[in-house]
């Protein structure tokens, strides 16, 4: 009988298994074959492979080891991809480089999931503790950094920073703790003032109940009503947030659309999709839509048209097409499959390039060493502008102050770690609901 | 009795049912209506950068409509005044390459008729390499008779409450479809089965792969899905639902299974599909009708209504239904009257993973998507709309959903935002407090 | 051989956080509920996020450390009679039901945007906003590190040692506590209610009463487990929601439910197999067939897929006693 059914179970969880992987078989393939807003430039580029995963051997004083910690799995899984490309990208583009301190870099990839699973994560930052890596990069997630960030910054110490991190709690938390994401108020500033300027004084923002989206929509609330415009939906202290675990939005775009909008904000993540389903159903005028950093990306299964006209910001000048190749080519080689995001690809390569770099100049791979010289590499002491690792690292070694810039263009760090200015790109949507590049400015 | 509501509708034959589906399903192909772009004309650009400076506003009418043809004038700190006239879309921009105050004016004697402006001039500090945004606030309007039709406030927030209560029903009955099974299955094996909600992401995932991925039509790729995911209930019931009861396995350890089929399927779809949620069309519809809803919404409501009519019908009026409901009343004396308990509650698993595959599909063509994540959403919900109605009955179920929906959809009207599922979870508890057995359960059920 | 000398130093890691053991403590409490009463107590997390927020408000509003543990201990009591008056009556599955709502409504209220000045909403409550009360009490250097073999940890700050011998020490107790109680007359008469409701009753104890004892009393343990939880991380409604009543659950089945040592073998296990199955994976299925991300997803998958092949074949799970586990209607 206990034979039986075991052999029976088996069976039936091999079979729905080996189903499942044929219907995803079919769904993985035609994905790929129509990804838009990935230029099909990528045979161009001869894409490098992934840095070695470190051993115990590797010694913590010589040998640059990267931890990383981004969402793998969870509700924030959807943007671990554009992180993952970027970090490795940039250890890919070192070795290639000559590594840091004359050895290849190396990785540990770790999974630091969402707030949901705190388990997953502390789990993974005691294996990179244990392994005394370098430096850490992540977590995307502000709430997630919050809740491991105490065993980080505990003795001895190591150097965390995250591509994608908003939350203003974070400014100044600790010595070890650094960011490269977009600043709330730098970007607030350049979507309030483009409302504004587009003549729209009521603006709606469609928020969701997370660190990110409220700590923007205070910041672009005050812009908007500095400039003479009102919040009429989604403001401060009303109580209109929506859970972030949201999945129908009808009655949410009914009570924004009820205090008529001349704007709308989608101040979310990966709930814009059913957002903008809910919106366009109720015959709002898309272009009068703006997308923040953390949903301006292609919509590529959306009926072409759709979202002609929208606008919105992202950290960055206009986003380099050779920079998403290259991306792109890392991803598609070590990762197998086609890259549908860049969100915070940029953030993480500039992350890995300054926790490099300062590991260069404090002449060795420990976290004590690289802490010190986070901030000269990010340019606070005016030093020889330089963009690339190669060029930098003549002066790191020399122990000449320098100042990297990179793709993400945030500028030196400030004293609470925080990137001080930095450029935002404003972007249209075309037909195709993919977006192009229209200005940049500083904030 | 609580079936005895709908047991005096009419007509015992479900053959009307089938025709029906397909015309609907047809009628809704036919409403597809792509949403209309508008291409913008082309604006005097100016971009920030090291030297540069941009200050630019739009002059716009309370219609939103663009007001052109006038003068606005920029006064720098030191140097001669600029003056731009709007083009069509009400835009006006100057490049500057000097920080300081700025004096922007509007010459309001080059304003259309009709059209007012209070504030005519404003002072702007500008930073280079940034936008410094002028809103001015023109009241009146353009159009022909010049006369604005502006909503009252409260006839804007009638109006909300109404659609809130429309979509709250169209959340109801999608509840209903998705939670009927789970019902069943409750009610002829004391499961409450915790992956039921991942039967529902199922539909939506199988879904995309068949309308989404290979590009079916919709309806077949529909009908293909509702048909795999019975099938998935046909063989969890062989494989191992049946096979465990058989073996006396109780039902909390039963529970427990579920719960972790539950883990295994969402991070499988997370696997093959990715974070992100994904749709069977990417097609829009547009609210059409009184009830503020798309062609796809009333289609699915329309599908939900007849689909859980019918399944009443099948309950009371047919052989096999009534030996349902005797299983459900009874296993044992089921049983020995001469039914095949097991029969039926491999009926039961296939009606209730279809009707959850079929839920999926409707959800995912309403909502404009479905993610890894939005079953487990949705289970809480369910369980609440079938333990409000009473665990087990199958218009228990229904009578709890409608509740659910609508409180789910309507609590933004008086409460915060994020407490949406909050509220309905309350509720589900209040009314357990007074009628513990739900409101169409029946007491001896509950000890 | 250097993957595997790495992978069971991590192993050692992993047992050692204070996170296991505030899993451990939170599983203890299940156990006492499901194990021994039968009660099917869904809403464990929630017990542990009620205490956590009485713990770190008292303690972020200037009531010191004992005061904050004795909020702590207090809200879960609150909550378990709160819950357990109207739903212990019910048969099981409206219990897990019910449990599992109140325990998501905690966390949504928590989380509500307009609670942000007493909860800190969906960010919740930093670490360093209470830690310190608790991290004074330590005998141990206030800096520092300390080295036992190949694990290096702070004396005091974050996941310290300090926290470290805390928590076990607590998980200690608490399972000589759970093994006297249910020696005693008292666990006895939990078991009766597990076994056959009605036989206990007609003997004239009062079942009510025992299950609310059991209640509150598995409660109170869970507020501990998510106090000690907190104290490495910081206060957040989500981390402490269904997922990780499932978790404790899927501990507690591991070791085996109604046995003392279950639900600590159990957390201890399932932290080193889920970190197993990743590291092995990630150490020998190359990126053409699982790309980084599908790693710990496949992970999962394996553990969900793992549950229930364990309840299926081995209900008892490791320790437990196939008779003691009758509680199946």
């Amino acid at each position: 009988m206990i034979k039986t059914l075991r052999g029976r179970a088996t069976l039936t969880i091999v079979g729905v298994t080996a189903l499942a992987v044929a219907l995803a078989g079919c769904a993985n393939n035609s994905t790929s074959g129509s990804t838009p807003g990935a230029k099909p430039s990528t045979s161009t580029v001869a894409a490098l492979p992934k840095a070695a995963t470190c051993t115990s051997s590797d010694d913590a004083t010589t040998t640059f080891k990267l931890g990383t910690f981004l969402p793998l799995t969870g509700s924030l899984a959807f943007l671990g991809p554009g992180a993952v490309s970027g970090a490795g990208l940039a250890l890919s583009e070192i070795n290639k480089d000559g590594g840091v301190l004359g050895k290849p870099t190396c990785t540990i990839d770790t999974d630091s999931s969402d707030t949901d699973n705190p388990t997953i994560g502390n789990s993974s930052i005691a294996k990179l503790l244990q392994a005394k890596v370098s430096a850490i990069l992540g977590a995307e997630s502000s709430s997630v950094t919050e809740n491991v960030l105490s065993k980080v910054t505990a003795s001895p110490g190591t150097v965390m920073i995250s591509p994608a991190n908003t939350d203003d709690k974070l400014t100044g938390i600790s010595k070890w703790y650094f960011r490269t994401a977009p600043n709330n108020t730098v970007e607030a500033n350049a979507l309030g003032s483009q409302i504004i300027s587009d003549g729209h004084t009521k603006v709606g923002i469609l928020v969701f109940n997370d660190p990110y989206g409220t700590n923007l929509r205070d910041a672009t609330q005050k812009i908007v009503e500095k400039n003479g415009g009102t919040v009429t939906y989604g403001a401060t202290g009303k109580g209109q947030e929506f859970p972030s675990t949201q999945t129908t939005f009808s009655s949410d775009v009914s009570a924004v659309l009820a205090t008529k909008p001349d704007a709308i904000v989608i101040d979310a993540f990966d709930q814009t999709q059913a957002i903008i389903t809910a919106l366009a159903s109720a015959g709002w005028t898309m272009k009068n839509t703006y997308f923040v950093d953390g949903n301006l990306s292609a919509y590529p299964k959306l009926a072409p048209g759709t979202l002609t006209g929208a606008q919105g910001t992202t950290q960055g000048v206009n986003p380099n097409s050779a920079f998403k190749a290259r991306l792109d080519a890392w991803y598609v080689k070590n990762e197998g499959k086609k890259l549908t995001t860049y969100s915070y690809a940029a953030e993480s390569y500039d992350a890995v390039m300054l926790l490099a770099l300062s590991a260069d100049a404090g002449k060795s791979a420990t976290s004590a060493a690289i802490q010190p010289k986070m901030l000269p590499a990010s340019g606070s002491t005016n030093g020889t502008v330089c963009k690339t690792y190669a060029a930098c690292l003549p002066l790191a070694n020399a122990g000449t102050d320098f100042h990297y810039t990179g793709p993400s263009s945030i500028g030196p760090f400030n004293a609470g770690h925080d990137p001080s200015t930095g450029y935002i790109g404003i972007y249209k949507y075309n037909s195709t609901n993919n977006f192009d590049f229209v200005s940049a400015v500083k904030g | 009795m609580h079936f005895s509501r709908l047991s005096r509708s009419r007509s015992g034959s479900k053959k009307w049912v089938l025709p029906t589906l397909v015309a609907l399903l047809l009628a809704f192909l036919a409403t597809f209506i792509p949403v209309g772009a508008t291409a913008s004309a082309a604006v005097p650009t100016c971009s920030p950068d090291a030297t540069t400076a941009c200050v630019r506003g739009t002059l716009l009418d309370d219609d939103s409509n663009a007001v052109a043809k006038v003068s606005v004038t920029l006064t720098p700190p030191t140097g001669p005044e600029e003056t731009e006239v709007t083009g069509s879309t009400g835009q006006w921009v100057f490049s500057v390459h000097e920080k300081g105050q700025y004096k922007v004016s509007v010459d309001t004697s080059t304003l259309p008729k009709g059209l007012k402006l209070a504030v005519a001039s404003k002072t702007l500090t500008v930073a280079l390499s940034s936008l410094a945004p002028a809103a001015f606030d023109i009241t009146g309007s353009q159009t022909s008779d010049g006369h604005v039709v502006q909503q009252s406030a409260t006839s804007l927030y009638l109006l909300r409450v109404w659609q809130q209560f429309a979509s709250g029903l169209r959340l109801g009955l999608l509840i209903a479809l998705a939670s009927i099974g789970l019902s069943l299955v409750y009610g002829t094996t004391g499961l409450s089965n915790f992956a039921h909600a991942e039967q529902v992401t199922l539909g939506g995932m199988l879904g995309f792969t068949f309308a989404g991925v290979l590009g079916l039509n919709l309806i077949v790729a529909s009908v293909i899905t509702v048909i795999l995911c019975a099938l998935t209930g046909y063989l969890q019931d062989k494989f191992i639902w049946g096979p465990l009861r058989k073996r006396g396995l109780g039902l909390n350890q039963l529970m427990i299974v579920t719960i972790g089929l539950s883990i295994a399927l969402e991070y499988t779809y997370q696997y093959f599909y990715g974070g992100q949620p994904v749709a069977m069309t990417g097609i829009i519809q547009q609210n059409t009708g009184p009830l503020y809803m798309t062609p796809i919404s009333y289609l699915s409501m329309a599908i939900a209504v007849v689909v859980l009519v019918a399944v009443g019908l099948f309950l009371l009026k047919t052989r096999i239904g009534r030996a349902t409901r005797a299983v459900s009343d009874n296993r044992a004396l089921a049983a020995a009257s001469g039914i095949d308990v097991d029969r039926i509650i491999r009926l039961v698993w296939i009606i209730s993973t279809g009707l959850a595959g079929l839920a999926g599909v409707l959800y995912s063509l309403v909502q404009g998507g479905m993610q890894w994540s939005t079953g487990l959403q949705l289970l809480l919900l369910m369980f609440a709309a079938v333990t409000l109605g009473g665990l087990g009955t199958a218009f228990g179920a229904l009578v709890g959903s409608m509740i659910i929906g609508v409180v789910v959809e309507m609590s933004n009207l008086v409460l915060s935002a994020d407490l949406k599922y909050a509220t309905a979870l309350v509720i589900l508890i209040l009314v357990l407090l007074v009628r513990p057995q739900g409101i169409l359960g029946r007491r001896e059920r509950i000890g | 051989m250097d993957f595997l000398n790495s992978l069971f130093t991590d192993f050692g890691a992993q047992i050692l956080t204070s996170g296991t053991a505030a899993f451990a403590i939170a599983a203890i409490g299940v156990n006492i509920h499901f194990g021994y009463t039968g009660l099917l107590n869904f809403g464990q997390a929630g017990f542990m996020l009620i205490g956590a927020y009485g713990f770190a408000i008292t303690i972020e509003s200037g009531g010191g450390f004992w005061l904050g543990v004795l909020m702590s201990l207090l809200a879960a009591v609150l909550f378990a009679l709160v819950l357990g008056i109207p739903t212990v009556k019910l048969r099981g599955d409206y219990l897990a039901i019910v449990t599992i709502a109140a325990a998501e409504i905690i966390r949504i209220v928590g989380g509500n945007a307009l609670l942000e000045p007493l909860t800190g909403g969906v960010a919740g409550i930093l670490g360093s906003q209470f830690q310190p009360a608790f991290q004074a009490l330590s005998f141990l250097p206030k800096t520092g590190t300390f080295t036992l073999g190949p694990y290096t940890y702070p004396y005091t700050e974050g996941d310290s040692w300090w926290l470290r011998i805390v928590g076990w020490s607590l998980v200690l107790i608490f399972c000589l506590i759970v093994w006297l109680l249910m020696r005693s007359p008292w666990g006895r008469v939990l078991r009766g209610i597990r076994e056959d409701e009605d036989a206990v009753r007609s003997l004239g104890k009062n079942v009510f009463a025992y299950k609310m004892q059991s209640l509150i009393l598995g409660g109170v343990l869970g507020a501990v487990g998510g106090d000690i939880f907190v104290l490495s991380s910081s206060v957040q409604p989500d981390s402490l929601g269904r997922t990780t009543t499932f978790l404790i659950y899927t501990c507690l089945l591991l070791g085996g439910a109604a046995s003392i040592f279950g639900p600590v073998l159990g957390a201890l296990l399932y932290f080193v197999l889920r970190i197993g199955i990743t590291d092995f994976a990630g150490q020998f299925i190359p990126s053409s067939i699982m790309n980084s991300q599908q790693i710990p997803q496949f992970a999962w998958i394996v553990v969900g897929v793992g549950l229930m092949l364990l309840v299926i074949f081995r209900p008892q799970g490791i320790l437990g006693n196939k008779k003691e586990l009758a509680f199946n209607d």
